[in-house]
């Protein structure tokens, strides 16, 4: 890879890491989408649904690893759309333990230790959403 | 002038889809023209159109903001113009900011969101149309953070045709405007970048040009955080979600490939209407 304008090859690395992150979330989204909607022609029988009920606080939908396995063994389209969320959020963390892996190639000890700690809140942000739902 | 609740029960599910992707393509497009990200309109239009409660608007919204960035970021390392060492340093602010703030969401209001909302709008069309002065470039600095961690970096200009080399300084000042910068981000799901930036250019001393593409890479990180709060709170609905995002993506990529063919001029005073107007629909929201 060309080096230019102090350009490394490992930020190419991270800059590939997030677009295939980005392109196999976004397809999980699309089959996802394609799916529900080839659904809701079988199922909607009750011709009353208006979007509302699906954007209302209660309607339900999976948001856990357990229920979002279920969800997509049952051929739900909501499942994948939500499967392919879930890897949208993941993609930055999956950027920033890349950049751990570059500074570890450094022996950039700091670095590797405030890379560490971002990666770690990022993983505790899941938990703390369960914690205070 | 968005009182259309009996309007809306009429809307099935694959109109809602379809109209929802249509807005989220131009809100991608115009967002990345003006440089802002479609974050800042995805709320409003999901709240005051669609009648969504902004807690699950800002659920999709924040996923909208990871999708351009990490897109957008693409760009910008190739560009060589990122400063990954200080962005990953003032990523620990934000990230927490950004947990601050999805925590923030569970104990204040609606309405105290609406307004915020409104005063973040107010602030980005100011920011929007403001044009930053660069400072001059430090030469030393005497930050025992910044000088332990070796943040200062070097980029080059392509306009002035050298290589710029800076120093970063008053890393504490940076951190603590970071973190509001994250509180910001999670609790109106935008990506905050109009004051990542200044925390950046304006208090650490950093290049403008380093400063916004050192921004662009750590949105995506900020809203990863919230975002995982939100997501095991069950609180991005994938409904809303996925044609919000694929949208935006769609308008952010049509957006970078037109962006030189298009009068900035116009589009940021289109925008600017745009920004105003909601802004007040917003305020108004905040009262009702």
């Amino acid at each position: 890879m060309k080096k230019q304008h102090g350009t490394g090859i490992e930020e190419t690395i991270i800059s590939r890491a997030l677009q295939i992150g980005v392109a196999i979330s976004s397809t999980l989204i699309i089959i996802g989408l394609g799916i529900f909607l080839s659904q809701l022609k079988t199922t909607s029988n009750t011709s009353n649904q208006t979007y509302l009920h699906y954007v209302s606080t209660s309607f339900n939908f999976p948001h856990s690893i357990p229920a979002i396995v279920s969800a997509i063994s049952g051929r739900s389209g909501l499942g994948l759309i939500v499967l392919g969320c879930l890897l949208m959020i993941l993609t930055p963390a999956l950027r920033v333990a890349t950049t751990i892996f570059l500074f570890a190639g450094k022996h950039d000890k700091p670095m590797i230790k405030v890379t560490i700690t971002v990666l770690c809140i990022l993983i505790g942000s899941f938990v703390v959403g369960v914690l205070v739902s | 002038m968005f009182n259309n609740a009996n309007y809306n029960k009429l809307v099935s599910p694959v109109d809602f889809i379809i109209i929802l992707a249509l807005i989220s393509v131009a809100a991608g497009l115009l967002g990345s023209l003006v440089g802002l990200g479609g974050g800042i309109v995805i709320v409003p239009v999901l709240t005051l159109i669609f009648h969504i409660d902004i807690r699950l608007a800002i659920g999709a919204s924040v996923l909208s903001v990871i999708a351009t960035s990490s897109g957008a970021a693409i760009t910008y390392i190739k560009d060589g113009l990122t400063n990954l060492r200080t962005g990953i340093f003032l990523e620990v602010a934000t990230t927490i900011g950004a947990l601050s703030g999805a925590f923030l969401t569970t104990v204040i209001s609606g309405n105290i969101l609406y307004f915020l909302f409104a005063i973040v709008l107010l602030y980005s069309a100011f920011a929007m149309m403001h044009k930053r002065k660069g400072r001059e470039v430090l030469k030393t600095s005497t930050d025992k953070l910044a000088n332990y961690l070796n943040l200062h970096g070097e980029y080059y200009d392509s306009n002035l045709k050298k290589t710029i080399k800076y120093k970063v300084t008053h890393t504490k000042l940076g951190l603590g405007l970071m973190y509001v910068a994250g509180v910001v981000s999670a609790l109106l799901g935008v990506g905050s970048g109009t004051l990542k930036v200044p925390a950046m250019d304006v208090a650490m001393h950093m290049p403008i040009k380093a400063s916004a593409a050192t921004s662009d890479f750590m949105i995506g990180v900020t809203a990863a955080a919230s975002a995982g709060a939100y997501f095991s709170r069950g609180q991005i609905n994938p409904f809303i979600a996925a044609p919000v995002v694929l949208g935006v993506l769609v308008g952010a990529m049509i957006g970078s490939h037109w962006l030189d063919a298009i009068n900035p001029r116009y589009v940021k005073l289109m925008f600017l209407s745009v920004l105003l107007i909601v802004s007040v629909e917003m305020f108004f929201r905040g009262l009702a």
